[in-house]
């Protein structure tokens, strides 16, 4: 029942809308009748999701439509080509063409500033002109699995799909806008028979959905509105303590947001009978960098590594090569974030710390030192620092630039004193840093209890889920922070 | 085929990835249960539910779609009314404190008589029942700083901290800003302005305050006994001019502060324009009628040769939604406002 105001601003077809709810209903009904034959469930599932994506802009259901034929041209092509020399060149124009559409509509501007920035100081006028370029929610997203799949038929890991599932692949709706980025190896072997409507996994998917309700409007919107954005905007009316909780609840309120949006874009395929990858596993729970990245955003990072940094040469160059590799990796990482320096200095912070981390790994190798013992004292110093270098990328990932950044940095460290701050919104970052430390399997034993209900008392307390959302949860919902990525 | 141990960013092996359902616990259900059980949770979650399901379909741009979901939401509400399962929400709203105008539309404009200005409903009239300009400005000092308070929709979202920001500088200017999403004059059922400066300004106290609303007012009044008056007609342009008349006389307190109701810009779409060219006529001519309030035209500061324009002095000052000003055209707006600011209180000597 959230609803997401605007002053008239078209938004995409979000999730928690009511309009979503309508059309989701229509569509699993739907998607079921037709599930036992494939030849007219792909059509309508790949219309349904055109659909979807065409809420935000007509014009982009063009862009993915070009992409995906692009890309099954190029993916038919490289299967096809035998010979080194064209092998090479296709792979070149098919990564080419689809970096050239995400540079194009995400990058032009980033980098016109740049450009107008630098001619700027030395008197001259940019040889660029200025264009609005406007940036189709989930390009980053659809390129990257796009890119995966042509790299793939490239390597012979997979062979082109059939064009119809390939276009479904690449448009189904629960990923479409903010990922998880799923794999062509992971989803298409899906499409190769019709999903089992007598075997849903259902309670799941509903526990997954509404966890993702409450962490979005319960926790990520009400810290944003009431103290992250407030503080960002203007530190300098904050004292010291506010600041850094701000900072804290920054935290909590992006990996409630984006955790939120895949879990309920895993739970909606799973009702739909498809399996995503996890894209999250308490990040905030890791007791390094390394390990974080094995926790956050997972589908990203294994994308980032399987065709960034493996291919970039990995550890495989010596000592300095893989910093350099794991350096490079970040900071284009970061870029991926958005056009703008700040993702270029978050990821260069999450880079360094990385480059660190090894290079202490490898120190105590060269010395012949044993690693160290696990205890928990260690484990908890691990994370605690993690946990606060990771705080302070996110500074320059939220803050409007990098003056800002340092602005509330050095909010932080003036001690200015001021009021104290809400119980309540303490609690929401506890809250927030504390769900990370749940046993992966906290809520089997309810989702268990539930599953055994009728479907009217289990309808009743997904109703009640839904009105107690509603009723607690912010009152004006912001849009998913990752959709402008 | 790759290096196991160059993988240091994550855990999952590509060939074999972690893949949601796999590791589902608890048994599996047919679709048709789990139609059902969707089925049953939607119905009742609007059912106990149904103010908010009747405010989520009128905050809905006008179109097919809000006729149709309205259609649906007004007679569950009907319903939910007559089977009080309305009663536990609302509540709970009372209790939060929540605004609840839900069949009251228009009651937040009735404020008493000595706050009432009279306001001609012809934007032209209202000159000759304009009050004589009261000038109590002073020039504001570090040890006396002019106290600001900056309101309004999303087009304030980012002007308004940095107004405070750049007003803070000069050590003559405090203050805080607050934007109410998705609101206006025209929907009082989403946010009765006038009841919310009052609220604002007994919190703040501000000396003067700055607001801007209007970009979800392209949209007709739903009155008393549901009767629309649609937007751009002679009636809704009366009645705008009168909700904004009492909404500054609510910032203003009888002239006890100073108010500056910044005017919309240009918008890209030729409807919008149109109407947002209505709002301002009746925001300057309402602005004349309330003691204390400065209108702020910044009508061509975003136009070329009185045409939309994307680009102001090569800078990319609009959003995507050609209504909005990005953060350039924030900063723009910001400067003159400052500037405003510093000729009436004096901040900069």
């Amino acid at each position: 029942m959230a609803s997401f105001s605007g002053p008239g601003r078209c938004g995409p077809l979000i999730f928690p809308t009511i309009q979503f709810a309508v059309f989701f209903v229509a569509v699993f009904t739907v998607s079921w009748l037709l599930m036992p034959r494939p030849a007219l469930w792909k059509p309508f599932i790949l219309l349904a999701s055109y659909v979807f994506y065409g809420y935000t802009d007509a014009r982009f259901v063009a862009l993915l439509f070009g992409s995906t034929v692009f890309n099954q041209v190029m993916a038919e092509a490289l299967h096809r080509a035998r010979a080194p020399g064209p092998r090479k060149a296709l792979t070149v124009l098919a990564v080419g063409g689809n970096l050239a559409a995400l540079g194009w509509f995400k990058y032009y501007n980033f980098f016109l500033d740049s450009v107008t920035d630098l001619f700027g100081k030395v008197g001259l006028t940019p040889p660029l002109p200025l264009l609005q370029v406007a940036l189709p929610v989930g390009i980053s997203f659809f390129t990257f699995q796009a890119l995966s799949y042509v790299i793939d038929v490239e390597r012979r890991a997979i062979e082109p799909a059939k064009p119809i599932d390939f276009a479904v692949y690449l448009a189904f709706f629960p990923h479409l806008v903010a990922g998880p980025i799923v794999r062509a190896s992971e989803f298409i072997p899906q499409l190769k028979a019709p999903r089992d409507p007598r075997r849903i996994q259902a309670t799941r998917a509903f526990f997954l959905i509404v966890g993702g309700l409450i962490k979005k409007a319960v926790i990520a919107d009400f810290l944003a509105t009431h103290l992250v954005d407030a503080v960002f905007d203007n530190p300098g009316q904050h004292s010291s303590l506010e600041v850094l909780v701000g900072v804290y609840a920054y935290a909590v309120q992006i990996f409630c947001d984006f955790s939120a949006y895949s879990e309920m874009a895993i739970g909606i395929a799973l009702l739909l009978g498809f399996r995503f990858p996890e894209n999250f596993n308490s990040p905030y729970a890791a007791v390094s960098l390394q390990d974080f990245w094995r926790r956050w955003h997972m589908s990203l990072s294994r994308w980032l590594r399987d065709y960034l940094y493996i291919p970039l040469g990995g550890n495989r160059g010596g000592r300095f090569f893989t910093y350099r590799n794991l350096m490079l990796t970040m900071l284009l990482g970061g870029l991926w974030h958005g056009a703008a320096w700040n993702f270029v200095i978050w990821g260069a912070i999450h880079g360094a710390g990385l480059a660190v981390e090894r290079l202490a790994a490898d120190r105590r190798h060269a010395l012949g030192h044993a690693t160290p013992r696990d205890t928990v004292l260690r484990r908890v110093g691990g994370r605690l620092l993690t946990f606060h270098v990771v705080c302070f990328a996110w500074v320059f990932f939220r803050a409007d630039g990098f003056g800002a950044a340092l602005e509330v940095l050095g909010r932080i460290v003036a001690f200015a004193s001021g009021p104290g701050i809400a119980v309540n919104l303490l609690l929401l970052v506890a809250v927030g840093i504390a769900i990370q430390y749940l046993p992966k399997d906290a809520t089997a034993r309810l989702q268990h209890g539930f599953s055994k209900l009728s479907p009217g008392a289990q309808g009743a307390l997904l109703a009640a889920s839904l009105v107690a959302v509603s009723t607690f949860g912010n009152q004006e919902v912001a849009a998913f922070i990752y959709f402008q990525f | 085929m790759t290096d196991v141990s160059a993988r240091p960013l994550a855990v999952t092996d590509p060939d074999e990835p972690a893949l949601a359902g796999s590791m589902a616990p608890g048994r599996t259900l047919p679709a048709g249960h789990v139609l059902v059980v969707m089925v049953v949770a939607f119905a009742l979650s609007a059912l106990f539910n149904s103010q908010r399901f009747v405010h989520a379909a009128e905050t809905m741009p006008l179109g097919w779609q809000r006729t149709a979901l309205l259609g649906v939401a007004r007679p569950v509400d009907s319903l939910a009314r007559f089977l009080h399962t309305d009663r536990p929400r609302r509540r709970v709203d009372q209790a939060l404190g929540r605004i609840a105008h839900d069949s009251d539309n228009g009651g937040a404009f009735e404020p008493p008589t000595s706050v009432l200005p009279t306001v001609s409903p012809s934007p032209g009239a209202s000159a000759s029942a304009s009050p004589e300009p009261v000038a109590t400005f002073r020039d504001a000092t570090a040890a006396a700083p002019l106290t600001l308070f900056v309101t309004g929709d999303s087009m304030i979202e980012f002007m308004g901290p940095r107004l405070i920001k750049r007003g803070e500088e000069t050590k003559a200017l405090t203050g805080s800003s607050e934007v109410k999403y998705g609101t206006g004059l025209v929907r009082d059922d989403v946010l009765a302005w006038p009841d919310q400066a009052r609220r604002q300004m007994a919190k703040h106290r501000p000396e003067a305050v700055i607001v801007m609303m209007g970009g979800n007012d392209g949209q007709g009044f739903t009155l008393r006994g549901g009767r629309v008056v649609r937007e751009g007609t002679p009636e809704w342009k009366a009645e705008y001019q009168r909700r904004a008349a009492i909404t500054m006389a609510a910032f203003g307190e009888n002239g006890t502060r100073h108010v500056y109701w910044v005017g919309m810009p240009i918008a890209k779409s030729d409807r919008l324009t149109a109407i947002y060219r209505e709002i301002n006529a009746a925001l300057a001519a309402a602005a004349a009628s309330v003691p204390r309030v400065t209108y702020v035209d910044i009508w061509d500061d975003f136009a070329s040769d009185g045409r939309y324009t994307d680009f102001v002095g090569g800078e990319l000052v609009r959003a995507r939604d050609g209504i909005h000003l990005n953060r350039e055209g924030s900063t723009r707006l910001m400067h003159k406002l400052f500037a405003i600011l510093d000729e009436d209180w004096k901040l900069t000597t």
